[in-house]
């Protein structure tokens, strides 16, 4: 029986390796967790896109919120766009961007050709907030609860089936806390 | 194949060398120097450190490249973040803190030392041994099988 187990072990050890390497090859290296998550949102106050009073971390106190950082020059953030309108038209949840590293007359004319879905418009030109909320792309999804707490983050495009499967039920869950 | 002693010598010795040198290599890449202008240090110790740090930082869009070497936006603006700092005289340690509580700890290059990576780090070690271990004891197990039919 020894030398049978000699003969397949290099085998097994293949096959494991071959295990391993298949889930790391199919992760998505984008997909990074976040290192804020259940931390409160950092102190900021910067600029509303739309023009008026300065934002600051205090609009996310009382109620849970969606923020969703995105920018004119990123594609896929176009393809989700209707997406984005669809979730605003239903209101169930306070919807804010953050318009990331973007030039401001090129992201209102943009949002006043394809419809704004946000309530309101953090506009981060340096992407100095980025960097404090550990943005390493576009498009992300930050959902925060009624404390300012940073709860939960998705990468990368929100599509129906994200949003129903992954970030409602989410926001569902802090909204009944 | 070895016809004298010496060839055999040399060709253990050498990878044995080789190895060790690829081990020994350290992480920062100086490849950049276009870049020595763009962040204009006053002290030749901070300039080092800057890029003793950016070079082992990872750059979290080109994610084989370090902040040194990337020209992704990202790493532009960190790079600066970590330029500011320095220049500021914050230590090593906590500028890689700073980051790491906004990106996590995949931001280094070089993983932490603790006990949830622990096998990260000695498991590679422990292979090299064990291969070597298994390639001396079949040459081993061969000379003694052809010492063995030669008689």
């Amino acid at each position: 029986m020894k030398w049978k187990l000699r003969i397949y072990l290099p085998l097994l050890c293949l096959v494991g390796l071959l295990f391993f390497f298949g889930k790391a090859i199919s992760r998505d290296p984008h997909k990074l967790p976040s290192a804020l998550i259940n931390r409160a949102v950092p102190r900021f106050s910067q600029p509303d896109l739309l023009g008026g009073q300065r934002i600051t971390q205090a609009i996310f106190k009382g109620h849970v919120s969606v923020l969703h950082v995105w920018a004119t020059w990123c594609i896929t953030c176009q393809r989700e766009h209707p997406v984005l309108m669809d979730i605003a038209r239903k209101q169930s949840v306070a919807f804010y961007g953050l318009n990331y590293k973007d030039n401001p007359h090129k992201s209102r004319d943009w949002l006043k050709m394809y419809g704004n879905p946000y309530q309101r418009i953090i506009s981060d030109q340096t992407g100095r907030l980025g960097v404090d909320l550990g943005i390493s792309g576009t498009p992300e999804t930050f959902i925060i609860d009624q404390r300012g707490i940073i709860r939960y983050k998705y990468t990368g495009p929100v599509s129906l089936s994200v949003w129903q499967d992954v970030l409602a039920p989410q926001i569902r869950k802090w909204q009944s806390r | 194949m070895f016809y004298y002693p010496h060839q055999c010598f040399v060709l253990k010795w050498g990878i044995l060398l080789i190895c060790l040198g690829c081990l020994l290599h350290p992480g920062a890449a100086m490849g950049n120097h276009a870049l020595h202008s763009a962040y204009p240090f006053a002290s030749a110790k901070k300039r080092a450190r800057f890029e003793n740090l950016t070079g082992n930082l990872r750059c979290l869009v080109c994610q084989n490249e370090s902040l040194w070497d990337s020209n992704a936006p990202l790493a532009v603006d960190l790079r600066r973040i970590v330029y500011q700092q320095v220049k500021q005289g914050a230590t090593d340690q906590a500028i890689k803190q700073y980051l790491v509580a906004r990106y996590g700890e995949f931001i280094l290059l070089q993983p932490v030392f603790k006990t949830t990576t622990y096998l990260l780090w000695i498991v590679p070690f422990c292979l090299l041994f064990f291969s070597m271990g298994i390639v001396i004891w079949w040459v081993h197990h061969n000379k003694a099988r052809t010492f063995a039919k030669s008689d």
